[in-house]
């Protein structure tokens, strides 16, 4: 079922000062928003990286994008360290790997025509001349249902909804390998949601491509990813094909989260399993288990020990001492 | 008292929005009740008039450009839209209570949390000094705010968006109002967070028979919490029902797509139904049924004419020319 | 919506009458040989002192009255409008490349550059201005194209913090990411992303400056700093002025009049404009959603 490699991340770690530890102190207090996750994404698929705010899920697609540098690990595109690209390489990377992100109205240029925003990657590296830009930009209008006279107004002509589908216009643009899809309909209207999911599972079958999608919304993750990983506070809580997940949910947290999750169906019932407190602060948690005071199967040994992502079925893995 | 009185009646709510553009037609003929005890939930995307409602029930309506044109806001009795605005200062924080989706908002930054609970208390019950701090604490606890003592001393900044929710409720009950309303409490919380202000929310219903009216786009919140469901669209309340009717007995086209085109947990399907076209455009809408266009069983009528209220059984209503034949 | 209400806000936003100002100002230094009537250098002492013409004693020919050399007043604030408005635009030209330019380095890249650019920013500001223009006109020498320099680089500051903070607020945006993740260099990304973004601002600001400008320049002529005289600046008539204000007002008060016009209008358009240009500000104004 794996195709071949496209990302593969290896012991991720970004961490970012912020500030002191006290006001005389000289050492810088360091919030760990990603702190040594392992992840491989394979052409054609869809992977799903789910979590809270404050998860480092969205800080892990920035690492991936180079919108941050990384503080350990790496990130290796087929096969070569990203970091270690120069000029030619760079360039290509840019052209391999895009992204569509969550805000519609933050997304794009007040200030740019339509045909330009999307034309414009196009343009930085320099292909096509420019009647062939404007073909390709019409082209691609077509390709995410709009039309091609859309390409001469200002975005704020277009409702949320449309505002996305010219992102996916631009990310397109390039013939990308991989597009990173940070929480891509979480600011649209519902009846818009589907619309959108839709148009990105159409694209991915026409045009082969691979997408990393980050999100918090786990019906949309079981809707549309292949293989999916949980995060918390910074680390990969557990890890599997899709449907092992939702059916057969191993970790206390991922177990948490999917039963709060309301299912539109008012007869279910539902034994929604609710934690306690907010979602953790790390400091004050050093040793052991980062999910510790709030699970609600936590012995002492966790109190002491952190659990490795371990694999304890084909293809499932688990950072929990009580499963293992 | 029975249990089962309708507290709050609405009919025949018009709120515009006098623009140099255009009228904007927020709530165009909003006619529902809530019960005693009732949770009612409010449905709608963005547009389609729900927070409106909310705010014409306080008459917190933005001024110059919104006005309440017609209709009779019903609370036991007294009509509302004929108050003051100092008569509804008595009623706002006292009988009524809003809390929002943003409570950074609703609580002042310069106060401690506990303060701003005390000011709530107060209102009802003159205590002071040392009664007051009790009452303060036991209100936090009443929310599951833990350390109750250190954190009446917080600022809302110190506190996370579940806190800060929390707190807001924790106001809301030392009002001990009749009438909660809640606009996409939840929101802005992750899902975790999310359960437990529901939680916290069937908890207060249970115990106060507070009625609360809640306000969201989300469809999982409205199965779980709610007894009774509108769905507007476009400033128009295009179906009502009971929830187990709305998500298994729903009519009108809107609602089905809506419930349709929602990912199902633990039913994946190969492509969502979604919704053609686009969110209406609330300046140029024709005389008829505003979601016509994006309707896959509309007719010509349906643009012309905007249909007639009907029932499709008990407590369920709803305006639309062919819901008979779909 | 009721017509009064109507016609108020169209009044309360039209920036006719700084517009207007605005018009004649440039009017005036464009066309001063054209409009004036007589030239702003002629002396006649025989003529010297003559009051405006509503009060006794004025006559037609000399409309605001004359200075104590007899030099038509009327015609020397003409003239002043010229200089006024030379040193307003070149002044606002330069501070506005500097202070833009520093805005635009500091608020993007932040950092130490950042650091460095705020701390000059401070520095600057801690001085009285006029002790700088002293400083500077005394080595430089006081004339016309001394004090523009002057007033230029004293007044960047202002820039230099909007546009800071405009860039800080543009650079939150996705499709600056986007931008980056298309592979755009840095220069491109502050040429076609983030400056526009700032231009709003900058014209406003602009708009605005213009009016403290020529307020700063009068006040350096009125010093004696800057241009010299026969030359007509109205700061200059202030100074010349000042000493005959108890029994011939009209010679300081009418140039003092024509500054305030100026700085008024200019403040009339800048606000209009701060308006029409906000997006979201605007769509209060017409109504747009």
């Amino acid at each position: 079922m794996k195709g071949e490699s496209i990302l593969k991340v290896n012991n991720l770690k970004k961490y970012f000062s912020m500030g002191k530890e006290g006001i005389f102190s000289g050492k810088a207090r360091m919030v760990k928003a990603v702190d040594g996750i392992d992840f491989s994404l394979y052409k054609g698929q869809t992977f799903g990286l789910v979590g809270e705010s404050g998860c480092g899920k969205t800080t892990t697609g920035r690492c991936i994008l180079k919108l941050y540098g990384i503080t350990d690990g790496e990130i290796l595109f087929q096969g070569k360290n990203i970091h270690s690209f120069e000029g030619k390489e760079r360039m290509q990377y840019r052209r391999a790997v895009q992204a569509v992100f969550q805000d519609p109205y933050g997304s794009l240029n007040p200030r740019m025509r339509v045909g330009e925003f999307i034309e414009e990657p196009m343009l930085v590296h320099g292909i096509f001349n420019s009647s062939d830009r404007k073909k390709r930009v019409e082209e691609l209008l077509g390709v995410v249902g709009l039309s091609s006279d859309h390409s001469s107004r200002y975005p704020h002509e277009f409702s949320g909804g449309q505002r996305q589908r010219i992102c996916i216009a631009r990310a397109l643009s390039l013939n990308p390998k991989l597009v990173i899809l940070d929480e891509p309909v979480s600011a649209l209207d519902v009846s818009i949601r589907a619309q959108i999911l839709n148009l990105l599972m159409d694209l991915q079958e026409e045009f082969g491509l691979t997408y990393l999608f980050i999100s918090h919304d786990l019906s949309v993750v079981e809707h549309i990813s292949d293989f999916v990983a949980v995060m918390y506070l910074a680390k990969i809580v557990e890890m599997a094909p899709c449907e092992m997940i939702f059916k057969n949910p191993l970790h206390p947290y991922t177990n948490a989260l999917l039963s709060a999750i309301l299912v539109p169906d008012p007869e279910l019932v539902q034994d929604a399993i609710i934690l306690e407190g907010d979602v953790a602060d790390p400091h004050g948690l050093e040793k052991g288990c980062l999910f510790r005071n709030r699970c609600f199967n936590a012995t002492d040994e966790c109190m002491e020990k952190e659990a490795e992502l371990i694999e304890v079925e084909p293809n499932h893995k688990v950072a929990c001492l009580r499963v293992a | 008292m029975s249990q089962n009185e309708k507290i709050l009646e609405v009919k025949n709510l018009k709120t515009y929005f006098f623009t140099n553009v255009g009228v904007v037609k927020a709530v165009d003929g909003g006619n529902f009740h809530l019960r005693k005890g009732q949770a009612l939930g409010i449905v709608g995307e963005s547009g389609s008039g729900k927070s409106v409602t909310s705010l014409s029930i306080l008459r917190l309506v933005p001024k110059p450009a919104g006005r309440i044109v017609e209709g009779e806001i019903l609370y036991r009795g007294e009509d509302l839209v004929k108050k003051s605005q100092k008569e509804m200062r008595e009623y706002r924080g006292n009988k009524l209570f809003m809390i929002s989706q943003d409570p950074m908002t609703s609580l002042n930054p310069v106060f401690t949390i506990g303060n701003q609970i005390g000011e709530a208390i107060r209102r009802r019950k003159k205590l002071t000094g040392h009664d007051l701090k009790e009452k303060i604490v036991e209100m936090l606890k009443v929310v599951h705010i833990r350390a109750s003592e250190t954190r009446a001393h917080a600022y809302p900044h110190q506190f996370s968006g579940g806190m800060k929710q929390r707190s807001m409720i924790s106001m809301a009950l030392a009002c001990q109002p009749e009438i909660l309303i809640a606009d996409e409490p939840t929101t802005a919380l992750d899902v975790t967070i999310q359960a437990q202000i529901l939680k916290l929310m069937v908890e207060i219903r249970e115990q106060y028979h507070t009625s609360i009216i809640l306000i969201t786009h989300d469809l999982g919140v409205i199965a779980r919490f709610c007894d009774y469901v509108l769905v507007m669209y476009a400033g128009k309340i295009v179906e009502r029902a009971d929830v187990k009717t709305l998500f298994k007995g729903n009519r009108h086209p809107y609602t089905k797509g809506l419930i349709n085109s929602l990912p199902h947990l633990g039913k994946k399907q190969r492509r969502l139904e979604s919704i053609k076209g686009q969110p209406p455009d609330l300046l140029n809408l024709s005389g008829g049924c505003p979601f016509e266009p994006r309707c896959d069983y509309s007719v010509e009528r349906c643009s012309v004419e905007y249909p007639p209220v009907e029932s499709a059984g008990k407590g369920h209503l709803l305006s639309c020319w062919r819901w008979r034949e779909i | 919506m009721p017509r009064s209400r109507k016609i108020w806000v169209n009044v309360k936003h039209a920036p006719s009458g700084g517009l207007i100002i605005l018009l004649l100002l440039i009017m005036a230094a464009l066309f001063a040989e054209l409009i004036a009537p007589y030239s702003p250098v002629d002396q006649d002492i025989t003529k010297a002192l003559r009051p405006p013409f509503f009060l006794e004693g004025g006559t037609w020919d000399h409309l605001l009255g004359t200075d104590e050399l007899g030099r038509d007043i009327l015609s020397r604030i003409i003239f002043g409008a010229r200089i006024s408005l030379v040193v307003g635009f070149i002044a606002v030209a330069i501070s506005g490349l500097i202070g833009t330019w520093l805005g635009l380095v500091s608020g993007y890249f932040g950092g130490k550059v950042d650091s460095v650019i705020m701390r000059l920013v401070d520095i600057q500001l801690s001085m009285p201005y006029i002790l700088i223009a002293l400083a500077l006109i005394g080595a430089l020498g006081p004339s016309l194209r001394n004090i523009i320099i002057v007033i230029g680089i004293t007044s960047w500051v202002d820039y230099a913090r909007v546009v800071r903070g405009e860039v800080l607020s543009i650079k939150e945006n996705e499709f600056v990411d986007l931008a980056k993740i298309a592979g755009c260099s840095t220069y491109r990304i502050l040429l076609k992303h983030i400056f526009p973004g700032v231009v709003n601002s900058l014209i406003v600001l602009g708009t605005l400056m213009l009016g403290r400008i020529i307020i700063f320049e009068a006040a350096l002529s009125f010093l004696g700093l800057g241009v010299q005289p026969p030359t007509p600046s109205w700061g200059i008539m202030l100074a010349d002025g000042r000493q005959y204000l108890t029994y011939a007002w009209w010679l300081a008060t009418f140039p003092g009049f024509a500054i305030m016009l100026v700085v008024l209008g200019t403040n009339l358009v800048g606000d209009w404009l701060r308006d029409m240009l906000d997006p979201k500000q605007r769509a209060a104004v017409i109504g747009k959603r």
